[in-house]
């Protein structure tokens, strides 16, 4: 006869076995929900061009709507962004960065050019809204790739042969703008035709390869979503929210570049940015930032940027200045977790531009135990392939450093960059 | 019945080792798909050489140059075609290689061979490296009318004949062996 203390442990034993079998259930069955075996799953589908880059990686070329069942494509229905005359063409109210009503007086755009806010976390829920209120149809998140994520892919699958055309990693991106041209004149077919063959060819390709295959295809999609090319949004979902494309804002030190090409077509691919940061920490745990963005066009036309760049929330600008001749700017505005400096200008074919902000960082520097820590995020922008950082840190009077990450000069970089110096 | 509690334990043992070097064996050995097509010799062909005409009854194709854009000629004539071609919704196409490839540029003289239109696209034209990989073309680029007929319309009028400028992406390191018109039967430009 087992006694209560038995009865009781024995319970225990089994809740806890229980929750630990739900804990490794849940996130194969949040897949199988995500990939619609529980229910039919419909995604907004967006192709961003990040040749011409956006806040959250690109233009927006094409957008569509994907249905998932069993894990297989159920319906794609793919359409030309830059057609007015589809619901992809729209205008929509939503809430613009200051930075951008302010520089450029509009209060509302076009669906396709809503990709404006300063991270895809904050634009997917309002994409997903307003395509529901125009389609009338339910949605459950919102993917987005550019073609970056498109050549990692097709650099696993091998060439692929649509309607008669053999596509490769090396031409992809070339074919689509040959097509998206063609588009602009009043074909879309094509292009639609192109990409959504392309798109179910990947899928099935996918489906029918090999392990080792299928295992190179997740880590480049993981790859990918690391480095801000692919995104997942589905509201409330904790296994996709590593691909949502929040930017982080923490309560230290941070730059965020966020770019984007005012008209100046897919000009990016050839624009080379390089980001100098010069900090000087002093005693009381302030700072003084130089930073510099460097703008390097080798394209044969002139480049049109509009640049935003995100600093901790209570900087303040000195002064700003930049080698363009054609500018306009700065301004800066304020939100909840950053202040935002923001200037725009141009570019000229085959020459290197810069635009320098000097400000001030009230509190920057965190005490660790008897030592002195400053951390800085350096945020990449979505679409962007890579860019160059050379930080410099000057330390305090005295100070001695300690350790030190992510110090070095002239980093290349595809993903953020986590500068860390502990010194007394 | 120890001894054979032994044998069957190591024989159970050995099994599932083998299995599961068999299994890491053909996961290491797994052929992945390669990034570019393999070229495949056509049975029959149209033979040629640069600065030759040949044609397959339906186009007649001359090879003039096959150049590297980086070359500050070549990306001349690049940035003045694109003006032109623009005109057509032709987009501007940057010249800077993505890391790890370099860009070709081929000039080919198209000619219509036939006393009607005959349809035509540029994607039909490929490089063969000196390792057998096809490198498809990427992008095209030709004067006003040019680009009006080949590249908007991809159909070539009666006595149309024009320069046309065709990119190629390929390995840094690749070397341009041969140039292909992917027709039936195809025309395949020897560049060694």
């Amino acid at each position: 006869m087992p006694t209560d203390d038995h009865r009781f442990g024995r319970y225990f034993t089994i809740s806890i076995a229980c929750l630990v079998v739900l804990a490794l259930l849940f996130p194969a069955f949040d897949v199988l929900s995500l990939a619609g075996f529980v229910n039919d799953k419909t995604y907004v589908l967006i192709l961003q061009d990040n040749s011409e880059i956006r806040p959250t990686g690109g233009l927006i070329g094409c957008i569509g709507l994907l249905t998932v069942h069993d894990g297989n494509v159920k319906d794609l229905h793919l359409a030309y962004a830059y057609n007015n005359s589809a619901w992809t063409g729209d205008v929509v109210n939503m809430s613009l960065p200051e930075s951008l009503t302010q520089l450029y007086d509009v209060d509302s755009v076009r669906l396709y050019d809503s990709n404006v806010q300063y991270d895809f976390s904050s634009f997917a829920p309002t994409m997903l809204s307003n395509v529901e209120q125009i389609t009338g149809q339910k949605v459950d998140g919102v993917i987005a790739v550019d073609f970056t994520a498109v050549e990692a892919i097709m650099r696993i699958t091998g060439p692929i042969s649509v309607s008669g055309e053999v596509i490769t990693s090396r031409n992809i991106v070339d074919i689509a703008h040959y097509y998206s041209g063609k588009s602009d004149a009043g074909d879309t077919a094509p292009l639609i035709n192109l990409l959504s063959s392309l798109a179910l060819k990947i899928v099935q390709i996918a489906h029918d390869a090999s392990l080792p295959v299928k295992l190179d295809l997740i880590n480049a999609v993981q790859q990918m979503g690391a480095e801000k090319h692919l995104f997942f949004y589905v509201p409330g979902d904790p296994l996709t929210a590593d691909f949502a494309g929040a930017s982080a804002t923490p309560p230290t030190d941070f730059i965020s570049v966020i770019d984007m090409n005012m008209g100046s077509q897919k000009a990016d691919f050839g624009v080379y940015r390089s980001i100098d940061y010069h900090v000087q920490l002093l005693a009381n745990g302030s700072a003084v930032a130089n930073l510099t963005i460097a703008y390097n066009n080798t394209c044969f036309w002139d480049y049109n940027l509009f640049q935003t760049v995100l600093v901790p929330p209570d900087a303040e600008i000195m002064n700003a200045t930049t080698t363009a001749q054609d500018f306009n700017g700065p301004l800066s505005t304020g939100g909840a977790n950053f202040t935002a400096f923001s200037t725009s200008v141009t570019v000229p074919a085959n020459e290197t531009d810069t635009i320098t902000y000097l400000y001030t960082l009230p509190h920057v520097v965190s005490s660790s135990g008897v030592n002195e820590r400053y951390d800085l995020y350096v945020q990449k922008q979505a679409g962007i392939n890579q860019y160059t950082f050379n930080p410099e840190v000057q330390l305090p009077d005295g100070a001695r450093l300690l350790a030190s990450q992510n110090a070095e000069a002239n980093q290349t970089s595809t993903g953020d960059i986590h500068l860390e110096m502990v010194y007394r | 019945m120890n001894r054979k509690r032994t044998i069957t334990t190591v024989a159970i043992v050995a099994i599932a080792i083998a299995l599961i070097a068999a299994g890491f064996g053909a996961f290491v050995v797994t052929v992945r798909p390669s990034e570019d097509p393999t070229y495949t010799e056509a049975a029959s062909s149209i033979p040629a050489a640069p600065y030759t005409y040949a044609t397959n009854g339906q186009v007649v194709l001359r090879v003039n140059n096959v150049s590297d854009a980086s070359d500050p000629v070549t990306a001349a004539v690049w940035a003045n075609l694109s003006l032109q071609a623009f005109q057509e919704y032709v987009d501007y196409r940057a010249l800077a290689p993505s890391p790890g490839e370099k860009n070709l540029v081929a000039n080919i003289t198209v000619t219509n061979a036939r006393s009607a239109a005959v349809p035509f696209t540029y994607t039909d034209f490929f490089i063969v490296g000196r390792d057998g990989s096809a490198y498809y073309a990427n992008f095209a680029v030709c004067n006003l009318s040019c680009s009006a007929a080949a590249l908007k319309h991809q159909t070539l009028p009666e006595s149309f004949t024009s320069d046309l400028y065709v990119l190629f992406s390929v390995p840094a390191t690749a070397d341009a062996a041969k140039l292909v018109y992917a027709s039936s039967p195809p025309i395949v430009i020897d560049l060694a």
